[in-house]
């Protein structure tokens, strides 16, 4: 981890002896490390503004992983990085819409942990750590994302952003979408994927995060989590 | 004219009695497109008798006209029931050889006529329709819809002006002996009664048959029961030991990667301690330990997604992923003589595609293991990550020099089980068969080339 980078790292990990041999590999790097086996023993004699960095586990006893990533993220914007067993969808969308930062799947490698604190701290040193926002301005036709970078959008651009937020959550078909934006092509809605698709690359190259169309599979398209309409 | 009428009546009576057993029985009978045809042309058959008996009578242009007419219908019918499919063959046999029967009489009966033209026009009338009839028999079965409507119309058509011709022939000629000597014969009375015999013929097969097919399909309803039951208790037995292996195979991989997590990380631990010259040996004691556990916990990740996310579609969690740092992360899975190796070729820009993030992870770690296992120690394996704006997605290649140029062409070796050219290297050959079933859930495809002496997989993902 860079000069720059995190200094007091936090481990929540109910397995010991991977927190304590992550622990020995971290301090071995020069950095401060505290090791704690559950969520409730990190909350009583923790203290959240004294860490940096969190490495924390997902199935911890007592007070669950998620449960302590939200806290974390309520008092503090540093780093927050998942490292479990669990696969699979919930344990995944649960932990990064708690504000995690990133999710490591274990077995995990101590590289790889550095590498993904490197990662992080980062984007935390540039003002872009936890749950990203998303404001759309129609008037400037402008898509800002809450690390403070900007996504300029053509008038289809703006019309399928706010196309999406006016369908919420369940999104829209691409029949739909493709009809209402006038990009069919010959009854297929291959132009809107490929509109789609320049958009969402637009977007990341733009802000550096996930652009914020979701796919709904074999469907059509939605928006992601916390975007707003000015 | 005179008739004999005991014969007549008594052919009456047994037609009625005919009738009564096929309307008892019509409530069966309609339910089979050809009975339900057959016994229309009956009631147009007792309506040509009658009328055929006032015709007799007095040979006027409005009876000619009926009986015309009703055996139009009659022979309409008939046909029409004959050309069902349903019609079962040996029925139709039987129907079609007392049809041909009756012409051939009625062949037989018109010799007798003074009249040539009569004569004639029922000589020909008959042969037609009895032609007609046997390519209808040879054939109906199997024609389609449209031939066989086709040669119905046919017989029908030449059946209707060949009654009115020798109808009419008949009527102009007023010709009383072909009614005397047709029907107040021997031959006319026969001729009724092997009609009535026919008819009771029938009625019996018909009957026998409907009976006969029911009870078939009572039998095959109760056996196709029994084997669905089976059946499905077969799929509930072969579910449960299917759930309870993944059951076992989930418990197994959990049990054990997470001692082998801890197993590696003290592996790390010690090795990075060992930094001194006279550690060198055994850190490559524990580079090899490592090397070997980390295998085991690719080997039990496959099997681990191929038990699980893979079966149940429901896991799969595509998100939008920043895939130059999962190939970064992916690249430390590797150890460092390993990773050494490995050369990244990127564009610098942040790149996302939508992906599960977990299964991508083991899908590259797979292709890259694959070409370290293939090439010759220490050449290099070239990682590329590049836009495919045409399909609008995100390739993934790998290319590595391959040890063994004799390359099995043919041989699929994205099926499970199915390994590489060099059967002394290691592997279950699970890797390349769940990659491909990975990128296969993200609408992507894998594929491999060969290039100089290169081997190059390339795996792209559908964005």
């Amino acid at each position: 981890v860079e000069r720059s980078g995190p200094k007091r790292i936090c481990i929540i990990d109910d397995d010991v002896e991977y927190g304590e041999f992550l622990a020995s590999f971290l301090r071995a790097q020069g950095l401060e490390v505290s090791l704690y086996q559950s969520g409730s023993a990190f909350i009583a004699d923790g203290d959240i503004a004294s860490h940096d960095f969190f490495l924390v586990d997902l199935g911890l006893p007592g007070i669950d992983g998620v449960d302590v990533i939200m806290l974390i993220r309520a008092q503090s914007n540093a780093g927050v990085i998942i490292i479990s067993g669990r696969m699979g969808p919930d344990a995944f969308n649960a932990g990064l819409s708690a504000g995690a930062d990133m999710f490591l799947n274990k077995p995990v490698r101590f590289d790889q942990v550095l590498q993904a604190m490197r990662t992080v701290s980062h984007r935390v040193s540039a003002g872009d750590s936890g749950v990203t926002h998303w404001t759309l301005d129609g008037a400037s036709a402008e898509l800002a994302c809450s690390n403070g970078r900007a996504a300029k959008l053509t008038p289809l651009e703006l019309q399928i952003f706010q196309l999406l937020a006016e369908q919420g959550e369940a999104g829209c078909d691409r029949e739909t979408m493709a009809a209402r934006l006038g990009v069919q092509d010959a009854g297929s809605a291959r132009n809107l994927d490929a509109a789609i698709f320049r958009l969402r690359k637009k977007v990341e190259q733009a802000t550096h995060r996930a652009a914020p169309i979701r796919t709904l599979h074999g469907v059509g398209y939605a928006l992601g989590a916390n975007f707003h309409v000015k | 004219v005179s008739l004999h009428l005991p014969t007549l009546l008594t052919a009456h009576v047994w037609m009625l009695f005919a009738l009564t057993v096929m309307v008892g029985m019509l409530w069966r009978i309609i339910r089979k497109p050809s009975l339900k045809n057959w016994f229309y042309s009956d009631l147009w058959a007792l309506i040509g008798i009658v009328a055929f008996y006032f015709f007799i009578d007095e040979p006027t242009r409005p009876a000619m006209i009926a009986f015309a007419l009703s055996t139009w219908f009659t022979i309409y019918f008939r046909v029409i029931a004959l050309s069902q499919p349903d019609f079962a063959r040996p029925f139709r046999r039987v129907a079609l050889s007392a049809i041909a029967a009756l012409f051939a009489l009625n062949v037989f009966a018109d010799a007798s006529l003074a009249n040539l033209r009569t004569f004639c026009n029922s000589i020909v009338f008959a042969s037609l329709c009895a032609c007609l009839l046997y390519v209808l028999m040879r054939s109906s079965a199997r024609q389609s819809r449209f031939g066989r409507s086709l040669i119905a119309a046919s017989a029908l058509a030449y059946g209707f002006a060949a009654v009115l011709r020798a109808g009419h022939a008949l009527v102009a000629d007023a010709n009383v002996l072909f009614a005397a000597t047709t029907f107040n014969t021997l031959t006319s009375s026969s001729m009724i009664l092997l009609g009535v015999l026919a008819h009771i013929g029938f009625v019996v097969i018909a009957f026998d048959e409907l009976n006969q097919a029911e009870s078939e399909a009572a039998q095959t309803a109760i056996r196709e029961a029994e084997r669905r039951s089976h059946a499905e208790e077969r799929e509930r037995e072969s579910n449960r030991v299917a759930e309870e292996q993944k059951g076992f195979i989930e418990v197994l991989t959990h049990e054990v990667r997470q001692p082998l997590n801890n197993a590696s990380a003290a592996l790390q631990s010690i090795g990075t301690q060992l930094v001194a010259p006279d550690g060198a040996a055994q850190t490559a004691a524990i580079a090899r330990a490592q090397a070997v556990i980390d295998k085991v916990a690719t080997a039990l990740s496959n099997a681990l997604v191929a038990a699980t996310i893979l079966e149940r579609r429901q896991q799969f969690n595509p998100v939008r992923c920043d895939h130059m740092l999962l190939v970064e992360m992916v690249t430390l899975d590797f150890n460092v003589a390993e990773r050494a190796r490995l050369e990244t070729q990127a564009q610098n820009a942040p790149l996302y595609v939508t992906a599960d993030p977990i299964l991508l992870r083991i899908a590259l770690r797979n292709l890259i293991e694959n070409a370290l296992r293939y090439s010759p120690p220490g050449a290099p394996v070239i990682v590329r990550v590049a836009e495919n704006d045409a399909d609008m997605g995100v390739e993934f290649s790998v290319e590595n020099v391959e040890k063994n140029a004799a390359w099995i062409e043919g041989v699929d070796i994205f099926e499970r089980r199915v390994r590489g050219p060099d059967v002394n290297a290691s592997g279950s050959g699970m890797g390349l068969y769940i990659t491909s079933e990975i990128a296969k859930l993200h609408q992507g495809w894998i594929r491999t080339r060969h290039e100089d002496g290169r081997r190059i997989f390339t795996l792209f993902l559908a964005d």
